[in-house]
């Protein structure tokens, strides 16, 4: 059982351990520095006040895992509610600002040649579905196991493999669509 | 043409080897801390049998409303019976109200 409320100290070293797992996942599921920060912040506040409730059945890094993947969905989903509402709002009452802020994110941990290529990687990847888009980026840019994913996500090692397969076929295809369109 | 898709894609799908984790806030501990001090007063637990309590005591001050109510509506039919009853005793009619 996990507890810090008389060890601050241990609460540090604890954030120390596990900020840069749980700040990469947030980004690469946000792909917004800002709101990947804020979301951090909030996991590790969870952290403190549920770490009575974690009993030791998985890893910390799982529990944390799982945490942070669903703040950062409840985030995007609270988001796209926002756009939608702005959306309808500028029907009526054009107020000159931007409906979408997609920008070409790029993890600032990119190889520097591939940047341009990571940024057209990771817009086709904000397009695919929450299931597969986490289970992707888990195992690329975490290089988690199936049997990680499943045990974070809590699907079945088969149907991870199954979510892994049908992303990079969606992927796939969108680049392809991308390819033709531009080149 | 296909070929040169497949092998574009191939690139764009491996372009996030060899990714690097990215270095989060320094200060991050710090936020982190001054936020669990300020929701501290907000997390004092309120005990379940106050709950209980308040919910007891809006109860019975319902119930309480509802009997006194209850008696009043009665005791307005009884009292309607008394003047019907004084007015036939004393055998006078409705004209009493009007003027001489």
């Amino acid at each position: 059982m996990l507890s810090f409320q008389q060890n601050e100290q241990a609460f540090k070293d604890f954030i120390t351990q596990h900020q840069p797992r749980v700040y990469n996942t947030a980004l690469n599921l946000l792909q917004n520095a800002e709101d990947a920060e804020e979301i951090t912040q909030d996991v590790f506040v969870e952290a403190w006040n549920k770490a009575h409730t974690f009993k030791g059945e998985a890893q910390v890094s799982t529990w944390l895992y799982r945490i942070t993947i669903n703040k950062s969905i409840d985030h995007l989903r609270s988001k796209k509610r926002k756009k939608r509402f702005a959306f309808l709002t500028s029907l009526f009452h054009d107020s000159g600002e931007p409906i979408s802020d997609a920008g070409d994110f790029v993890h600032p941990g990119v190889v520097a040649e591939n940047r341009e290529k990571a940024a057209i990687l990771y817009k086709a990847i904000d397009k695919l579905p929450e299931t597969q888009k986490i289970a992707f980026l888990l195992s690329e840019t975490a290089g988690l196991s199936y049997a990680e994913i499943s045990e974070i996500t809590g699907s079945s090692v088969s149907s991870i493999e199954s979510m892994l397969f049908r992303a990079r076929k969606n992927l796939r295809g969108m680049l392809a669509d991308f390819y033709k369109k531009e080149r | 043409m296909k070929k040169n898709q497949e092998q574009w894609v191939d690139e764009v799908m491996g372009s996030l080897q060899g990714l690097q984790s990215a270095e989060g806030n320094p200060y991050l501990h710090t936020r982190v801390l001054a936020r669990i001090q300020q929701q501290l007063p907000d997390r004092q637990p309120v005990q379940l049998k106050w709950v209980y309590a308040m919910a007891g005591v809006f109860t019975i001050m319902l119930l309480l409303n509802v009997m006194g109510w209850s008696n009043s509506s009665s005791a307005d039919n009884a009292s309607g019976v008394d003047i019907e009853t004084v007015i036939n005793e004393y055998d006078t009619d409705n004209s009493y109200t009007s003027l001489p």
